[in-house]
């Protein structure tokens, strides 16, 4: 029951914030403390050995939209929520409409139902509504840069939900539900059909439109970078991770492990070689989700137990700093006039001391220092890896991780001589607090032996080498510039190359038997 | 075959978005990509000899699949929704630049720098 | 102008693959029609409603029918928002036009009726609350094409509108939560399940229908006016 409710619940919070917008301060936190207490009992029922299953409105299996509190589904909401609290208070005395609250409130009641959904129609109007709303939030201030973004993204997600609905158009036509767990069964026993790779590769293409994969969500860069910053974290730390989960529900029923990893390793690379590249702070982070979701994919591909425990300590980690960097890089851009690293360094006195304390704890998250989030994720990720390869790519990753963020070294020291804002101190000690205490609440998610297992001497030493290499090569190319192709990005090749993009899936499912 | 045509009229509307460099053409193209996929999710209800699936008790006629037109009418909703947001963001960029011409509109993009962007009435 | 070309070619060629590889392999995997039955086969009985397709979209899938009021919803929202800043122009005027005034005494009803019996109907015949709701803003945009936008502003106030929608969109909230949480209770049937065929039968969905056509009317006006103001300039 707790799961139907809470979506429904935010939903109604949602139009009750414009119904009687002036409570709408009130309402929010009301609404946080509610769900704190549902997601709550759903996460003791599932470390109880029992999680929550649900029908919607008590339908017969097979007809009615069928609900789940697995651990998936939970770190998510749990993530989305940790999320819209940090971003609530961030926002809390910027005099934002109530109109930016009722679509605040939707996106996070349209993540809780992601998070539990196990039906493949209602994945699609959900990641539907989280596009429509981003596009709207996004869009906000009517900057004419962030209107063409926005512009960009509808149109690219709205043909990758055409190609999702497709494939979901393929899948009834063979199996008559869209019950994920009943598909489970009717696809294994029609293994190697054709119409099963066709149904995973237009399912799969659809679905990485959303999830941040470099090939398909060339609309990324732009969109996030240009967005309000509190925008930015919620895009970044959330909406790119609904896509994520669910191309992890359909790895279940679906034969698409290949493709994940590939992709996954693909979007790692691409991600960083780009991210190298910009000198804009924001298209940095931007580039750099696209990376790090790559880490993700790798591990949900993989198909083992602990490298998908891996990849969901992952997906909170990075919703975690990725969040932070953007909410202080945002106010650090304020504060110095310009979010290009030249004008951040020339001003960086202007930057408040707490918004610099927690980039640097942002900082440290991503680029992996034990014993912080990004490594803890991280190690439990490699743990997981069995193959040599793989392991050598995402150390490639982790370096260049490093390397681009060590343009920030001249922002973080210096001296400071502002004051931040009291609401941003609390959205940031929120979840800096997340990243510094991660390890010991992972062991909610992780069982302790993979824990202690990853915080072993050699994951230390190998997290100290690969700072080591990625600064000192930084040090080595700090001066030269090199040149990307980045005509990728424009309206009129983006779909092209989604397309190519669903090729390449199609051939790695139809070749990988 | 119907499902055919769904694949054609698909590519065509994705030709029409990428080829056409008019922003409101676009706009059209992709109406024309998601009516695509609606025409494919009817196509698959159907099977030989059915109607409309009214049902009266007593009826043992043929009937199409029920399922399929009601994802239909959630995705046609979807779509109009999607257009019509788009339309009012193109509204908005076709009176701030005078143009509809998206390749116009990068360019005086480009051209702008960041200080002097402000917000579109 | 080579560029230009390849671009074109590569466009087509890219395009043509695609639409041909989906098909063959769409036809070619032999889709059996027959193996979906899985919503014919239940009794009409246990969604009394014999519109097949509304028991579907308003009875086991009503999370969905919800989630879609939702982004409609939003829709509305966000085109009100946007438009509502910038100055507005008055339709052409019409109101010299014979022709349009007597057609309109024709047109408005009509449309306004269409909508009642497709909401009022939408368990028993096709039809459901968002054609009906599309049809009877259509209507009232004939009257408005007639009479001009400021006698119809002065009749449908567009604050009161606003109440309006979310009055009807917490109602629907209120409607759906019960049947959703509790599952099958006595209280989720807000009209009798009866025999299927007859007028009041199909539990809740008559109300259902009715709701959502109220909500599409006032959204999709909303829509329609907004753009029929803001018709952009070039």
């Amino acid at each position: 029951m707790q799961l139907i409710l809470l979506p429904l619940l935010r939903f109604v919070f949602a139009i009750l914030t414009i119904t009687f917008s002036k409570a709408r301060k009130p309402l929010t936190i009301l609404s946080h403390l509610l769900d704190a207490l549902l997601l709550s009992q759903l996460v003791l029922l599932l470390l109880r050995g029992t999680p929550q299953a649900f029908t919607v409105g008590g339908a017969p299996v097979g007809l009615g939209i069928p609900l789940i509190g697995d651990q998936n589904g939970l770190t998510f909401a749990v993530l989305a929520w940790v999320l819209s609290v940090a971003v609530t208070s961030y926002t809390w005395q910027d005099g934002l409409r109530p109109y930016f609250f009722l679509l605040l409130n939707l996106l996070i009641g349209a993540s809780y139902a992601l998070s539990f959904a196990k039906d493949l129609f209602t994945a699609f109007l959900l990641l539907d509504l989280s596009t429509i709303v981003s596009f709207l939030l996004v869009g906000y201030q009517r900057r004419p840069r962030q209107i063409w973004a926005s512009l960009h993204y509808m149109i690219l997600s709205s043909l990758g939900m055409s190609i999702f609905l497709l494939g979901i158009g393929v899948v009834y036509a063979h199996c008559g539900t869209l019950d994920l767990s009943l598909l489970e069964a009717l696809v294994r026993e029609s293994a190697g059909e054709s119409w099963v790779h066709l149904a995973s590769a237009l399912l799969v293409a659809g679905l990485a439109v959303k999830a941040g994969v470099f090939i398909f969500s060339l609309w990324l860069p732009s969109a996030h970078a240009r967005a309000m910053p509190a925008v930015s974290a919620l895009l970044s730390g959330l909406v790119i991770k609904m896509g994520v989960v669910e191309l992890f529900r359909i790895s279940v029923v679906f034969p698409i492990d290949l493709p994940l990893i590939v992709l996954g390793v693909i979007t790692g690379v691409l991600g960083v070689a780009y991210a190298l590249n910009s000198y804009d702070i924001k298209r940095l982070l931007a580039f750099s989700t696209l990376s790090q979701i790559g880490y993700i994919l790798i591990g949900f591909g993989a198909h083992t137990d602990v490298a998908r425990l891996g990849a969901l300590s992952y997906e909170v980690a990075h919703g975690l700093f990725k969040a932070l960097l953007f909410l202080t890089v945002g106010e650090a851009a304020k504060c110095a006039g310009g979010s290009h690293i030249s004008v951040l360094t020339a001003n960086s006195h202007q930057i408040p001391w707490g918004t610099r304390i927690a980039m640097t704890v942002a900082v440290l998250g991503i680029i992996g220092l034990p014993p912080l989030a990004g490594f803890d994720a991280k190690a439990i990720l490699e743990d997981g890896l069995s193959s040599v390869p793989l392991h050598l790519i995402v150390l490639l990753m982790s370096v260049g991780t490093v390397m681009s963020f060590a343009k920030l070294a001249p922002v973080l020291f210096a001296r400071s001589t502002c004051r931040t804002c009291r609401s941003h101190v609390l959205s940031y000690g929120w979840l800096a607090g997340g990243i510094l205490l991660f390890w010991p609440l992972s062991l909610l998610l992780v069982p302790p032996n993979v824990n202690l297992h990853a915080m072993t001497f050699a994951h230390i030493a190998e997290a100290l080498i690969v700072m080591a290499v990625g600064s000192g090569l930084y040090m080595s190319i700090r001066r030269r510039r090199f040149a990307l192709p980045m005509e990728v990005f424009r309206m009129e090749t983006s779909p092209l190359i989604i397309l190519l993009g669903f090729f390449l899936v199609y051939a790695l499912i139809a070749l990988g038997r | 075959m119907a499902a055919v045509i769904a694949f054609i009229l698909f590519g065509i509307g994705i030709l029409g978005l990428v080829l056409r460099r008019d922003l409101v053409i676009k706009l059209l193209a992709l109406g024309l990509v998601n009516s695509a996929t609606i025409l494919f999710l009817v196509s698959i209800g159907d099977r030989p000899g059915a109607r409309a699936p009214i049902q009266l008790p007593g009826d043992v006629a043929i009937l199409a699949d029920p399922l399929p037109h009601a994802l239909v009418l959630s995705a046609i909703v979807v779509n109009f929704a999607i257009l019509a947001l788009a339309l009012v963001f193109v509204m908005i960029l076709v009176e701030r630049y005078h143009t509809t011409d998206s390749t116009r509109i990068e360019q005086e993009m480009v051209r702008e720098t960041d200080e002097e962007e402000k917000p579109c009435s | 102008m080579r560029k230009d070309r390849i671009r074109i070619i590569a466009a087509i060629g890219i395009v043509l693959v695609f639409a041909g590889l989906v098909s063959v392999m769409h036809l070619g995997s032999a889709p059996d029609p027959s193996a979906s039955t899985r919503f014919l086969a239940r009794d009409l009985e246990e969604t009394g409603a014999s519109n097949r397709v509304a028991g579907v979209y308003l009875n086991y899938r009503l999370f969905d029918t919800l989630l879609e009021v939702l982004v409609f919803s939003v829709a509305v929202l966000g085109v009100r928002h946007y438009l509502q800043q910038s100055e507005g122009m008055e339709l052409p005027d019409l109101s010299e036009s014979e022709v349009v005034r007597t057609a309109v005494i024709f047109l408005t009803p009509l449309a306004l009726l269409l909508c009642a019996f497709f909401a009022i109907l939408g368990h028993i015949s096709p039809g459901g609350g968002f054609a009906g709701g599309v049809i009877a803003a259509s209507g009232l945009l004939y009257v408005a094409i007639a009479y001009g936008m400021r006698a119809m502003e002065k009749r449908l106030n567009p604050a009161r509108l606003v109440r309006a929608e979310e009055a009807i969109l917490l109602a629907l909230l209120a409607f759906v939560l019960l049947p959703m949480v509790f599952g099958r209770t006595p209280l989720s049937d807000l009209m009798p399940k009866g025999t299927p065929g007859q007028l009041l039968s199909g539990g809740s969905i008559l109300v259902y229908n009715i709701l959502i056509a109220l909500k599409v009317l006032v959204g999709a006006w909303a829509v329609i006016a907004a753009f029929a103001q803001h018709r952009g300039e070039l």
